[in-house]
């Protein structure tokens, strides 16, 4: 039977994972390599509803990175369906409100899984406006009517 | 001198090596040294030591937080450098990719670490030690004000570069990080080189690994095949068989140019025999650096321009020797007296990177440091052989428009 790793939410919650599941964690990776996950590793900035999710992805990857590895050697369109499978599955997987998007991509920036990381980056800035922006990341805007116009008018060719 | 406050811990290094860590305990600045080569337990005199890594925006005092006999480094990788701190069983790590640490404990004796929670400037990452008397409660990220500034770059680099060209708006600190160079390089979606073949594109970038993508860009001009590469600053120049274009291939975007040819100056190396690999490239934004390779010794030479490139006037240009390197049984650059590929490179702070074809036509990387080969890398990536090959370090600068657009656009 595979090692088990134990996390424990900001709420106190544990989630027992197969130590596979867990390596996708680089931070995770390093604590396990040092020895040191007796007792849970509890992660007080990552609450339950995001550490469900958090495992959900790495758990789909680690058997989709399984499952390559057993097809290796006979690439074929099989190979590729797995692959846009699997970039299905993520698509479905960012498919979330705002905050726990927002939880999502700081849980992989600290836990360093940089495939959720890139993930959830791109979702949240995909096709926002200007506004959205500001209002998600509470910017004031600085430039004046004029400067703001201004640089739009440089950048113009990209707002097109 | 070490004043008696500093942390300072000397452990073994790698299995044979010395490492030393050393924190200042005014400016909280973490060194970390390494002996070069293997300890001879028997002579101290020749150990050379050398930085292996600085970490200046620590927050985390190992002093105070510790009694410093038992701190233990953990660990060193690439990138990370774990720290146990023994008597709190709390672990850092921290990276030198963003000088930023993350910080995770060990639970084992939990109950007695109320007090040693480090301050770290990114709310976010603190992790309160358990303080079992207090309630636990969900700490919801999104409810923060304002996301720390590194979040931000982090968040920004994923974001494909003609978005981020719409996120100039946003504020005025938004778009000085788009201006900025070391964001740019270390964007996502970044490369070192460009190779092309007839069918394909590629991308190579270097940081944190070699790897290779196919990039779906137009060629300027379709029909014509481009003879040359040259990076030129924010831009790609390709040269066809009579016109050139001026290339931004993040943003898909060219213009043609006229090309004409002019005796600019004379180069360092004196007579070059055919067989040799020179090279001329953009140095440092506004000078020259030119690479030569002797095809008998494999000896390396690259000279640099000792001031700006005066464009108007090449009268003036002072050459100097910038490196030379002399590497056992390392490769020849132009493989055979009949092909014409020459190699590409770029010098970035100590290392030497370069991308050639072997004598078969598939495209190799090899990075150099100081005087050494540190890697050497086929790229099969590449199916075509003899691929044109450049570097280039993508820009958010969009292609001038011609005098005649400019006109149609004031209308």
């Amino acid at each position: 039977m595979s090692k088990k790793i134990i996390f424990e939410s900001s709420e106190g919650e544990s989630f027992e994972v197969d130590e596979a599941v867990a390596l996708e964690c680089q931070t995770i990776k390093n604590m396990i390599e040092d020895d040191c996950t007796d007792g849970g590793i509890p992660l007080a900035n990552v609450n339950s509803a995001t550490l469900t999710k958090v495992i959900d992805y790495c758990k789909k990857h680690v058997e989709a990175a399984a499952a390559a590895e057993a097809n290796a050697g006979d690439k074929d369109i099989y190979g590729a369906n797995k692959d846009i499978e699997l970039k299905t599955w993520d698509e479905e997987f960012v498919k979330v409100d705002q905050p726990l998007l927002f939880d999502l991509m700081l849980a992989a920036n600290f836990l360093i899984i940089p495939g959720l990381l890139d993930l959830t980056c791109k979702t949240m800035m995909r096709g926002k406006t200007v506004l959205q922006i500001r209002e998600i990341f509470h910017i004031k805007k600085d430039y004046t009517d004029a400067e703001e116009a201004e640089v739009r008018k440089e950048n113009a060719w990209a707002f097109e | 001198m070490n004043h008696p406050r500093n942390a300072l811990v000397l452990r073994v290094f790698r299995g044979d090596r010395f490492s030393l860590l050393k924190q200042c305990y005014k400016t909280k600045k973490i060194e970390i040294w390494v002996t070069k080569n293997k300890i001879n337990v028997e002579d101290g005199d020749d150990v050379v030591w050398m930085n292996f890594m600085t970490f200046y925006k620590t927050n985390y005092d190992i002093v105070s937080n510790a009694s410093w006999n038992q701190l233990l480094i953990l660990r060193y990788s690439e990138r990370f450098v774990t720290i146990c701190n023994g008597l709190y069983d709390c672990f850092e790590t921290l990276s030198t990719a963003t000088n930023r640490k993350s910080c995770i404990c060990g639970s084992k004796r939990k109950n007695q670490f109320s007090n040693i929670i480090p301050k770290t400037t990114f709310k976010f990452y603190e992790i309160s030690m358990m303080d079992s008397t207090k309630t636990k409660k969900a700490i919801a990220a999104h409810d923060q004000e304002e996301l720390p500034w590194e979040m931000i770059e982090e968040i920004l680099s994923h974001v494909p570069p003609i978005s981020l060209v719409r996120f100039r708006t946003v504020c005025k600190r938004w778009n000085a990080l788009l201006n900025d160079k070391t964001f740019l390089n270390n964007h996502k979606f970044t490369f070192r080189f460009i190779l092309t073949t007839k069918s394909k594109i590629y991308s190579v970038s270097i940081d944190p690994k070699i790897l290779v993508r196919e990039l779906t860009l137009e060629v300027p001009g379709t029909e014509s095949h481009i003879k040359h590469l040259v990076d030129c600053n924010e831009f790609l120049l390709c040269g066809m068989d009579k016109v050139a274009a001026v290339w931004n291939p993040w943003f898909k975007q060219s213009r043609w140019i006229k090309r004409f040819y002019a005796y600019f100056c004379d180069l360092p190396c004196g007579m070059n025999h055919p067989r040799n690999a020179l090279v001329l490239r953009v140095f440092r934004g506004d000078r020259f650096s030119l690479l030569k390779q002797c095809y008998k010794t494999k000896k390396i030479e690259i000279w640099v321009t000792k001031n700006k490139i005066n464009v108007e006037d090449g009268n003036d240009v002072v050459w100097m020797n910038f490196r030379t390197l002399s590497i056992p049984n390392f490769p020849g650059l132009v493989s055979n007296e009949y092909s014409s590929s020459q190699p590409s490179y770029f010098i970035d702070d100590k290392r030497l990177v370069l991308c050639s074809c072997d004598e078969t036509g598939h495209p190799w990387i090899y990075v150099v440091e100081e005087n050494k080969l540190i890697s050497k890398v086929q790229l099969n990536d590449v199916f075509d052989p003899w691929p044109l090959h450049c570097t280039y370090f993508p820009s958010l600068v969009p292609v001038p428009r011609g005098p005649r657009e400019e006109a149609l656009l004031q209308d």
